[in-house]
């Protein structure tokens, strides 16, 4: 898929440069319409578009919220109407105007690249343009003047660059030698056409990947298997002609959506027989053919296929076929590992996390509030900080968290692996903003940089922790601990539960029924019964659960 | 305006872009029709009201060039000469300037017809008339 650029710039002269030398890099196609091309509907295949103040620029995004890099000038000979609106001598607002679209732009898309296009002359701005994290500078006149066909590849590197960046939803990958292994045969896979097999424990970080690193350029189509009712598994991977089947209607499939690009199918466990029948014709043949048709459709389609179920336990149990397996390319599977084998990375996950919540949407917008309320400087931008008291950073606030609480997210089992830590990340620096804001209305809180560093309290990390994932009763690495290396997630389920049981046995004095009370709805003396058998079923005996 | 002022509008309305094309053009290639049209649009259709570069630099000079206007009447007699030593070498790069602009406004004929040594010529000069101007932004205090 082609990158959208839009170019900001008083005049039109560099516009019509992009256009003619990015052409050679099918990013734009001239146009001889007039007017701003923002306003045009009609450039089928154009992916370059352009305003000419602050305003047109912001319906510009509107309008193509995908545009994919700003190329911003920086001084704008216009009318003062149409400048952004800001005090200050009329004539270094025009030579700067470009700074105070840029603020604008950070505050309404903060991910979105910028790059700065400069002379000479204004390159003495940059340190202001700094602070406003400009993704990149590009010089397109004076003596070390940009080759404008270098753009091409400028707005590549920069395209990489946020691709990867975790605040912008790149791949988290660590420093742990399992993730480096990972990440050497990912970026392997994802420059070729084969098939990729991912595995691993649910949240772990499989979509993801699929997404952001092996996917090669084109659409990418995401398919849940095990959220479609198996009846309709079929129908929704290859399509159905008219009438196929009772309310069929002429409908492209997800293979078909995914032409030219890549296909995830997530839970490739729960595919049921027939569709996997039909997917081995699809990767064998390279077509598919519609539910009630009889021509076949080619399709160029790079697949992977992801699970958390054992397939080779599968195959042995006759649920899923051998030659699917062998056509998904098992040799060159990826296991990514459970967040408890990687706790190195525990910490700038952290800091990725924290960034990523407030790199867009409502909670940039709550953050840009505290800014306002605590009349701090500069865009919305947030990072993690270790420390009971560290030094304010420079731009932005950040979240200062006390290494005992890191300690104690250490000794968490993290069962929902990175998804389960992301989710408590971002709540955690959540709530502690939203706390800071009310102490900031209501005149409690530190006022002039200090208002920048907020503290996450440890108890807030500990309830998030407490109602992450599994019961209050037994929550902590510690009660997993106990099971062996190599364990399946069934297992450390199992070895928890038990723990639960045998303490709820001694809590309770031994009586079942006030057991059932505190673990089930209903009926309290059958349930009581029910509570006994699991009781049994765990392996644990009265005698020596009371022994306790 | 100042000398100095001056100096800034025409880095960035004349040396900005009358080389914008002739520096991005590949030595040795010819130049298709579009490209010689955008060469002599920064030659000779610059500004809002697309005049000859020529006539927007000499505007924009005066206060380099003319003594008489670059605000004597706000400073002592002493600093007018002062001013003229420190502007003598913008003076002579503006010349130069405006000697090649002036070669450029005699090849547009051939240039715009897209006479390969006319083009060829006029983009050269498109880039050492950007040179001189900076060069002139650099003299002016």
């Amino acid at each position: 898929m082609k990158p959208k650029l839009l170019i900001v710039d008083d005049g039109d002269r560099y516009v019509e440069l992009a256009h003619r030398f990015l052409r050679d890099y099918a990013y734009a196609t001239r146009c001889e319409l007039d007017g701003p091309c923002w306003t045009c509907e009609r450039r089928a295949g154009c992916t370059l578009t352009h305003a000419h103040d602050a305003r047109e620029a912001a319906d510009a995004l509107e309008r193509h919220p995908d545009v994919d890099v700003v190329l911003l000038d920086v001084a704008f000979e216009l009318d003062e109407a149409r400048l952004v609106p800001a005090a200050g001598d009329l004539e270094r607002r025009r030579r700067l105007q470009g700074l105070d679209i840029l603020a604008q732009l950070r505050r309404a898309r903060g991910e979105l690249p910028v790059v700065l296009m400069t002379s000479e002359e204004e390159l003495r701005y940059e340190d202001a343009a700094e602070a406003l994290a400009v993704d990149e500078f590009v010089t397109l006149a004076g003596a070390d003047a940009f080759d404008a066909r270098a753009l091409g590849l400028l707005v590549e590197r920069v395209l990489a660059r946020r691709r990867d960046a975790p605040a912008a939803g790149g791949y988290l990958w660590g420093r742990t030698a399992s993730m480096a292994r990972v990440r050497r045969d990912a970026l392997t896979l994802s420059r070729t056409s084969l098939p990729v097999l991912l595995l691993g424990e649910t949240g772990t970080g499989k979509s993801a990947l699929a997404e952001h690193v092996l996917a090669r350029r084109g659409p990418f189509v995401s398919v849940d298997l095990s959220a479609i009712p198996p009846t309709l598994v079929a129908a929704e991977l290859f399509g159905t002609a008219r009438g196929a089947f009772s309310g069929a209607v002429e409908r492209a499939g997800r293979f078909e959506r995914a032409h030219g690009g890549t296909l995830l199918l997530d839970e490739i466990g729960s595919l049921p027989p027939e569709a996997q029948r039909m997917l081995l014709l699809a990767l064998e043949e390279k077509q598919v053919t519609r539910l009630g048709e009889n021509t076949p459709r080619p399709v160029d389609v790079k697949l992977v296929a992801a699970t958390n179920a054992d397939l080779q336990a599968a195959v042995r149990a006759g649920t899923f076929r051998a030659d699917l397996l062998a056509r998904l390319n098992p040799a060159a599977r990826i296991v990514l590992p459970p967040l408890r084998e990687r706790l190195a990375d525990l910490e700038e996950l952290l800091g990725a996390f924290v960034q990523r919540t407030f790199a867009s949407g409502a909670d940039r917008a709550l953050l840009a509030a505290y800014l306002d309320a605590a009349k701090l400087a500069g865009p919305p931008h947030a990072e993690l900080a270790l420390g009971r008291a560290p030094p304010p950073p420079s731009r932005g606030v950040a979240f200062a968290i006390a290494p005992a609480t890191i300690a104690a997210l250490r000794a968490h089992a993290w069962p929902g692996n990175v998804r389960e830590l992301g989710l408590l990340a971002a709540s955690a620096a959540v709530f502690a903003l939203a706390d800071a804001l009310r102490a900031v209305e209501e005149g409690r809180a530190p006022s002039g940089q200090a208002a920048r560093t907020i503290p996450i309290p440890a108890k807030l990390v500990r309830d998030l922790v407490a109602g992450s994932w599994e019961s209050a009763a037994v929550k902590t690495r510690g009660a997993a601990a106990d099971v062996e290396a190599g364990a399946t997630l069934r297992q450390v389920a199992q070895e928890l539960e038990r723990k639960l049981y045998a303490a709820l046995y001694k809590e309770c004095g031994g009586d079942f029924t006030a057991m059932a009370k505190r673990l089930l709805h209903g009926n309290a003396s059958s349930n009581a019964r029910r509570v006994r058998l699991r009781f049994n079923q765990l392996g644990l005996r009265i005698r020596e659960s009371r022994k306790g | 305006m100042t000398p100095r002022e001056a100096a800034l509008r025409i880095v960035h309305d004349v040396a900005k872009y009358v080389a914008r094309t002739a520096r991005n053009l590949k030595s040795g290639v010819a130049l298709d029709a579009e490209l010689v049209a955008m060469l002599a649009r920064d030659l000779y259709e610059l500004g809002a009201k697309r005049e000859r570069a020529s006539i927007v630099l000499d505007e924009l000079a005066v206060p380099i060039a003319d003594p008489s206007t670059n605000g004597r009447a706000d400073g002592p007699p002493a600093c007018w000469s002062m001013l003229d030593a420190q502007l003598s070498n913008a003076r002579s790069e503006l010349r130069v300037a405006r000697a090649l602009l002036a070669e450029a406004d005699a090849l547009e004929a051939p240039l715009r017809a897209g006479d390969a040594r006319a083009v060829e010529r006029g983009a050269a000069i498109a880039v050492e008339v950007e040179r001189r101007l900076r060069a002139l932004a650099r003299e002016v205090p």
